[in-house]
């Protein structure tokens, strides 16, 4: 299938677009039969966002890395930061909570979704089918 | 990026690029400062605002809430096909007043 892509950005919210980018350009990579619609690859570019932005408030300040990993019938995404440990909270905010909906946000949008405490580093696997 | 204009009885606040953690402070210090003259009848221009995340739709949610309490009125304006998904997926749309053009929701009753 096609290679992976990474990159690494600075822990700092104005790089985010930078891996929004990355997603989108994951429309470039499929075959036009598999290729993902805008209305999808805007749904894994926010849950990317979120996750990333959950990095930022709560990081060392050590960079971000991104790997995406287009498989044939789903897309992986890699987010590792060198930040202290950060899991996954298990909260679920209601309409009017000004907070804590990024998290449930990307559980709406993943299909899988686990972190795991690697050494020093922070890393978080989402997963979204393509169909 | 963020930018308030009198508009007859209405206060239109222009937001423009990313609505994310770091805009979201600028908006709702903003807020802050407009109802501190008194109650407003506030227009959130969403025209030009590309992207919104959780953390802008908290902004826009307290300036609701805040604008609310304090008697005025907020309404939202234009938003993007790019930005819609955050609101239908949190249902947002549900708790906001919200029109196609600045002009609509000035137009509409009670905003």
């Amino acid at each position: 299938m096609n290679a992976a892509i990474a990159i690494q950005i600075p822990a700092r919210l104005e790089y985010l677009g930078v891996l929004r980018g990355a997603v989108h350009a994951l429309a470039q990579v499929y075959p036009a039969a598999q290729r993902p619609g805008d209305e999808r690859l805007r749904a894994w570019a926010l849950a990317i966002h979120e996750a990333a932005a959950n990095i930022v408030a709560h990081g060392g300040g050590g960079p971000i890395r991104l790997k995406i990993e287009p498989q044939a019938d789903r897309v992986v995404f890699w987010l590792e930061d060198e930040g202290p440990p950060n899991p996954l909270p298990e909260l679920v905010p209601d309409a009017l909570d000004e907070h804590g909906r990024g998290l449930q946000l990307i559980r709406m949008l993943m299909d899988e979704l686990h972190y795991v405490r690697e050494g020093a580093h922070n890393q978080l696997q989402l997963a979204a089918r393509l169909s | 990026m963020v930018q308030i204009t009198p508009r007859g009885t209405h206060r239109i606040i222009e937001l423009e690029g990313e609505l994310n953690a770091s805009s979201a402070r600028t908006l709702k210090a903003l807020i802050q400062e407009l109802l501190e003259a008194g109650p407003a009848q506030v227009v959130v221009d969403l025209g030009r605002v590309s992207f919104i995340d959780s953390s802008g739709l908290g902004a826009l949610v307290s300036a609701l809430k805040r604008t609310r309490l304090a008697g005025g009125s907020l309404a939202l304006a234009a938003l993007r096909e790019e930005a819609r998904l955050i609101f239908e997926l949190t249902m947002a749309y549900r708790i906001f007043d919200m029109y196609d053009s600045v002009e609509a929701a000035m137009a509409a009753p009670g905003a």
